[in-house]
């Protein structure tokens, strides 16, 4: 056991883990500044989303620095506590306080966002997690850019390599789940996968195309199911290795192919960032030769809280059994383990694009906007639903599918508060446009992108909802709603 | 202090507990319960035993309702499964009662246009067809067939179902015509989803389609069969055997 400890604790070069600190600490910046723009949209009560409904819907959410009825001002100063969490983790000036706090910020707004949360808010939770145990802060500081330090002795640091070798267990789980769990899926298995997932309103490159494609996309389709699984194997590969150099162009290419053609930009930019990681020896020699000869090597006393290499231990044992939905023998595991990480603020699921062949659905809108006095025109779909992966989750409440779980039959209030929301939300942002009075109806195309209808010739329209607006107030006349009486939002 | 930090970590887990007890004690009962009801009412068979468990289950659920004052819909969805405890006992007038305290109790949370509302409406549409009660069936089922198609889309197994219950109603009451322009319109669909249907509801609706074929308004089953009340069965047979190769 100590001789595994030992092998685990192998000192790794510091400043390519402080370098990757940077880099995520910068994703992580600009992951807070989408939450400032997202505000209106999601965080704030005047939003898409009914946080109260949410809260009653998702009770398990209401633990949160958020709470109903909180101003926007309170709701603003933590996402700049989480910002500037994020920026001393950056600058590396307490880098470990600063994620402390920005990661606290981050799982309450994960929290009162539930309903939208996706990959790559759960990612960024990652990042945050793992900054909270990897050596960090021990080179290229706010000190070392000052130049009251010189990088080039930080270059000759080495600190213990524990905490990066459980890193690499927690990505041996990633891409062992995400890969295997896509061979239970016929649409992947059949070389479809790629094709439906790209041709979903998800997708930034929705549109763009057609069957003409399909034996490109049959390709991707087999490449990704191929490569996803072998991913982590490159972390056992030997210092310099060809294979790992193929591998880790390959892993690139992948993950920036997904962020330009699907999005989940954070998630996969988290993965390619991990690269400085899985080539830290390359990375340390290449960095250590252009410090000249001479310098000596020097190991630092770092040494984590006590406790700290059980804990992470245990949770690589938990998340390992969060990821076996499914998997005979031992799917009754991964509830409770999932609500353990849940409860520790670090939920994750690495379950991606294995859904595919449940949540194929596509929705399309038509808007039509007859105005008092005036001639009736269309907006495009994208001014009541951004064309985005939390546009489509709000979207997904209308249809069979439900992103989050929401408790059978309590899809009905979800789908009405949607509905009630996106109007309300549409008259505000499209007053200039909509005049002062008038009547909008929205027409659906919806149905699943598959392999029996891959032109998507059998989407079937139906009229989603009918409201007056009068100045920013809007009233939806159809479908009648039980809340037609009530204040609109 | 920094040696404590995965004490107070630990702690802060810990002090959740409570929390989480308070807040998730009712709703996870009344899932768990629900859940666990629904999964029984599924069975095939069921003897009287069983069915008076799921009474408890579905008592139990609403007791943890009353507990938590809850005024969604899950109360509409008690009374949708006790709907159907009552017609899997026989006590047909009960259970149209309960789908319509649950259908009124849908109206209310989720509005009258409601997709529950709809599809509770096909229910008692075919509950009422079952007990011979054609014209109000007939209204139940044209109610909620418009709002379940848009919810599901009108090729899918439960709107077809009932596309083929309103075509028995018509045929019942004499509205060939009709009838046979349901049928024409949904009979490959009805092909595809008969392995997911039961026996009787396919001799049902063959029945019904010999019917029309009689009286010239609808086409012969395919060659082979002298009737579509056999060719759907046998259709149903095919499928369900196919599937299960295909699974080996």
């Amino acid at each position: 056991m100590a001789s595994i400890k030992e092998r685990l604790s192998r000192p790794v070069s510091a400043i390519v883990i402080d370098l990757f600190r940077i880099l995520a600490g910068l994703l992580i910046v600009v992951y807070y500044i989408r939450l400032f723009r997202e505000f209106s949209l999601y965080t704030s009560e005047t939003g898409l989303l009914d946080h109260a409904l949410q809260r009653e819907l998702f009770w398990f959410t209401k633990l949160s620095l958020f709470y109903p009825g909180c101003s926007p001002t309170y709701k603003i100063f933590w996402l700049v506590v989480g910002l500037l969490g994020a920026l001393s983790l950056t600058l590396g000036v307490r880098p470990k306080l600063g994620a402390a706090v920005s990661w606290i910020v981050a799982v309450s707004v994960h929290r009162w966002n539930f309903a939208v949360i996706n990959l790559d808010d759960s990612s960024i939770t990652l990042l945050l997690w793992w900054m909270l145990f990897l050596p960090i802060g021990h080179t290229l500081t706010l000190s070392t850019f000052r130049g009251r330090s010189d990088w080039r002795s930080e270059a000759q640091r080495f600190v213990n390599g524990f905490f990066l070798r459980a890193f690499f267990a927690n990505l041996f789980i990633y891409y062992l789940t995400a890969g295997l769990t896509k061979l239970a899926s016929a649409l992947w298995r059949e070389g479809y996968a790629l094709y439906v997932v790209l041709n979903l309103p998800l997708a930034r490159t929705q549109g763009m195309w057609s069957v003409e494609h399909l034996p490109l996309l049959w390709l991707g389709n087999h490449f990704t199911l191929i490569m996803e699984p072998l991913f982590p194997f490159l972390l056992l590969l030997r210092k310099g290795s060809p294979i790992k150099y193929v591998g880790g162009v390959c892993w690139a290419l992948f993950h920036l192919g997904i962020a330009t053609s699907i999005g989940v930009v954070y998630a996969n930019l988290t993965l390619v960032l991990t690269l400085i990681l899985v080539f830290h020896e390359e990375l340390g020699d290449l960095i250590r030769r252009r410090d000249g000869e001479g310098a000596s090597f020097q190991l630092l006393e770092w040494k984590a809280p006590r406790g700290t290499q059980t804990l992470i231990v245990s949770y690589l044992l938990v998340l390992l059994l969060a990821m076996q939905k499914g998997v005979p023998g031992l799917k009754v595991a991964w509830e409770p383990a999932m609500a353990l990480l849940y409860l520790g603020g670090v939920a994750q699921e690495y379950h991606l694009f294995d859904w595919i062949d449940r949540y194929n659905w596509t929705i399309h809108h038509k808007i039509v906007v007859i105005p008092e006095g005036g001639a009736e025109f269309e907006m495009p779909s994208t001014a009541m639903f951004e064309h985005s992966i939390r546009g489509f989750i709000v979207q997904s409440y209308l249809l069979p599918v439900r992103w989050m779980r929401v408790p059978r039959p309590l899809t009905g209030e979800m789908r009405n508060s949607v509905l009630e929301r996106a109007a309300q939300h549409f008259v505000q942002t499209q007053s200039a446009t909509l005049g002062p009075r008038g009547k909008v109806l929205v027409y659906s195309k919806v149905g699943r992108v598959e392999k029996r209808d891959l032109l998507s010739e059998e989407l079937w329209e139906f009229e989603l909802m009918e409201f007056e607006y009068d100045g920013e107030r809007a009233r939806i006349t159809f479908p009648r709603l039980p809340s037609a009486d009530r204040e609109q939002p | 202090m920094r040696d404590y930090w995965v004490f107070v970590y630990l702690l802060a887990i810990l002090c959740q507990l409570p929390f989480y007890w308070t807040e998730g004690r009712a709703p996870l009962s009344y899932d768990f319960a629900m859940d666990d009801a629904e999964v029984r009412l599924r069975q095939a068979s069921l003897d009287a035993e069983g069915l008076d468990e799921i009474e408890s289950l579905l008592s139990k659920a609403e007791a943890h309702l009353d507990r938590s004052d809850d005024q969604s819909s899950r109360r509409a969805r008690i009374a949708l499964d006790r709907g159907v405890v009552a017609w899997r006992r026989g006590r047909s007038e009960l259970a149209i009662e309960y789908l319509k305290t649950s259908r009124e109790s849908f109206a209310q949370s989720h509005g009258p246009d409601s997709f529950h509302v709809a599809a509770v409406d096909l229910r008692v549409g075919e509950l009422l067809f079952l007990m011979g009660r054609y014209e109000e069936a007939l209204a139940h089922l044209q109610a909620g067939q418009e709002r379940v198609r848009e919810h599901f889309g009108e090729h899918t197994a439960f709107p077809v179902r009932m596309a083929f219950r309103e075509v028995s109603c018509l045929v019942t009451l004499n509205r060939v015509e009709e009838a046979a322009a349901l049928a024409t319109r949904y009979l490959a669909d009805l092909r595809q989803v008969a392995k997911e249907q039961d026996d009787q509801f396919l001799d049902r609706t063959g029945g019904s389609l010999d019917v029309l074929r009689a009286r010239g308004l609808f086409p012969d089953p395919p060659p082979g069969f002298k009737e579509w009340r056999r060719f759907l069965v046998e259709e149903k047979r095919a499928q369900v055997e196919s599937k299960a190769a295909t699974d080996e």
